[in-house]
């Protein structure tokens, strides 16, 4: 579509003034009569709506602050910064908290698009037990995890994969019908809880934290076959995984916050490569925990079958915590 | 602030079932709504309020494209009462174009979601001077006025270059698209 065609400058009006009877029937005019331009007003929304966060993804690596030390997980567990008596919590949310998930889920992506404009974070590894997979090789324990630093769930096991990423060992999906699978279950799915107390006093007062998961997947089918959707998960939770009577569905409905980055896969590269996901969220004060899970399973966006199982991948597991910072960290001035 | 009072009932069990089918749907949603709203503050607040009336009338047991159906139709309706609580009913599309737009979004939403890989690449290809005013419009949120004064432009010439710069990134994301789709 030739870009001087005077319907584009319609949409330069409505950024440039504030919207009018008279513009918004003059846009609707054009939008009704001609389907090409309806797709190319979508595709200016959507350029809009991506701009910050390709920006910012433009800009270089962030700023890591300076280590804050912590403790290697299997070697001690870091004391919590303010830990919390067990059966005291505060339970200001109550039998809203599946509501505030639904606005968390919402003010996620507003929490995200407003952090966009503070061009220096905090960033902190948060630590993960076994994220390269390099301890041991075999099966993974085939359960739901119900406590922090192990991973397990659907049939995986840990072994060596076609083409590193690094290191010599990584995640092998196997099948989606395990233990943990929900009935009808279309992924084959990793988990670990991983304990945010130790965090919480670098959340201060900053509203805009978030954590951001990172995973590579691999599809090493040497054919194209049915679509793979690969995803890395992050839920955050404020309920102890530990606790005895603590069901998988008092679990789900106790989430407070997640994220989410997905991709499709067909196979047959000639020479397969790791692919990293990166799923962000926000990181509200109340929340303690985060599961992880890491998926390969059916594209149930197109509707395709059950992929086979036995060359999907994952590994290179990161949990990183991100604390906006309205001062440089060389000058302690704001940009 | 007192809170309003809770949905009935609250589901608890079917909370994980909803945000999975709302994850995947909430880009297009989005994008859906901000081309009813037209404005980016508008469009967060009817974000979070369409996510709400889903989850409260929320039924289990929908696929992908049921929910995805649902979702775009409550979307519709919610946008119409925003626009009336805001007395801003005349700034609101027909009812035949609102549908059309769903469809359209429907449509698309597999190149759409492409386009936000090829944009980081056709923006490495912009000149500095674009990123500076780019920047300083999505970035550090500045007003035009503001940004004009820090660029050393006049607020019509920032106008045009962001509109430009738009219209570019748009040819752009579309060749890197048409080049991978290649053989």
């Amino acid at each position: 579509m030739n870009r001087n065609d005077p319907r584009f400058d319609l949409l330069e009006k409505l950024r440039a003034e504030p919207a009018s009877p008279e513009l918004v029937s003059e846009l609707e005019a054009v939008l009704r009569s001609d389907p090409e331009f309806r797709r190319e007003y979508l595709r200016y929304i959507n350029l809009e709506f991506q701009a910050p966060a390709a920006l910012q993804s433009i800009q270089g690596p962030r700023p890591e602050a300076e280590p804050i030390p912590l403790p290697r997980l299997e070697q001690s567990t870091p004391e919590p910064a303010s830990p919390k008596p067990p059966g005291k919590r505060p339970g200001f949310l109550g039998q809203w908290r599946p509501l505030a998930a639904g606005i968390l889920l919402g003010m996620a992506s507003a929490s995200w698009a407003i952090s966009q404009r503070l061009p220096f974070w905090i960033v902190k590894s948060v630590p993960i037990q076994n994220a390269d997979f390099e301890k041991s090789a075999g099966m993974l324990p085939s359960v739901f995890p119900t406590g922090p630093g192990l991973w397990s769930g659907d049939p995986t096991e840990v072994a060596p994969p076609p083409i590193p990423v690094s290191g010599s060992l990584a995640l092998h999906f196997l099948s989606p019908a395990g233990p943990s699978a929900a009935p009808g279950a279309n992924s084959c799915d990793a988990y670990q809880w991983v304990d945010l107390r130790p965090f919480h006093s670098m959340l201060g007062t900053n509203p805009e934290a978030d954590l951001e998961l990172s995973a590579a997947f691999l599809d090493a089918r040497p054919q194209p076959g049915t679509p793979v959707r690969f995803t890395a998960y992050l839920f955050l939770f404020q309920a102890e995984p530990t606790s005895g009577e603590l069901s998988r569905q008092r679990l789900q409905q106790e989430t407070v916050a997640m994220g989410k980055k997905s991709w499709v896969s067909h196979g047959g590269q000639p020479v397969p490569e790791w692919k990293t996901l990166t799923a962000r969220c926000a990181f509200p004060p109340e929340a303690d925990w985060a599961l992880l899970q890491i998926s390969a399973g059916r594209d149930t966006k197109a509707g395709t079958p059950l992929p086979d199982f036995g060359q999907q991948w994952a590994d290179q597991i990161q949990l990183k915590l991100r604390v906006p910072s309205t001062s440089s960290p060389q000058t302690g001035k704001t940009p | 602030m007192a809170l309003p009072p809770p949905p009935e009932p609250t589901r608890p069990e079917h909370h994980a079932e909803f945000l999975r089918l709302y994850v995947e749907v909430q880009d297009s949603l989005r994008i859906y709504l901000a081309s009813l709203l037209f404005g980016r503050e508008e469009t967060l607040e009817a974000s979070q309020e369409v996510a709400l009336a889903l989850w409260k009338k929320f039924q289990p047991g929908m696929d992908s494209l049921s929910f995805r159906r649902w979702a775009f139709g409550v979307a519709r309706m919610q946008v119409l009462a925003f626009r009336r609580d805001k007395a801003r009913d005349r700034l609101t599309f027909s009812d035949d174009l609102t549908l059309l737009l769903g469809e359209a979004v429907e449509e698309h939403a597999p190149q759409l979601e492409a386009e936000r890989g090829a944009l980081e690449r056709c923006l490495r290809k912009l000149p500095e001077r674009q990123i500076q005013i780019l920047n300083g419009f999505y970035l550090s949120k500045l007003k035009i006025e503001a940004l004009a004064v820090q660029i050393g432009l006049s607020v019509a010439a920032i106008y045009k270059s962001l509109h430009r710069t738009r219209l570019q990134l748009m040819d752009c994301t579309r060749s890197v698209l048409a080049l991978e789709e290649l053989p």
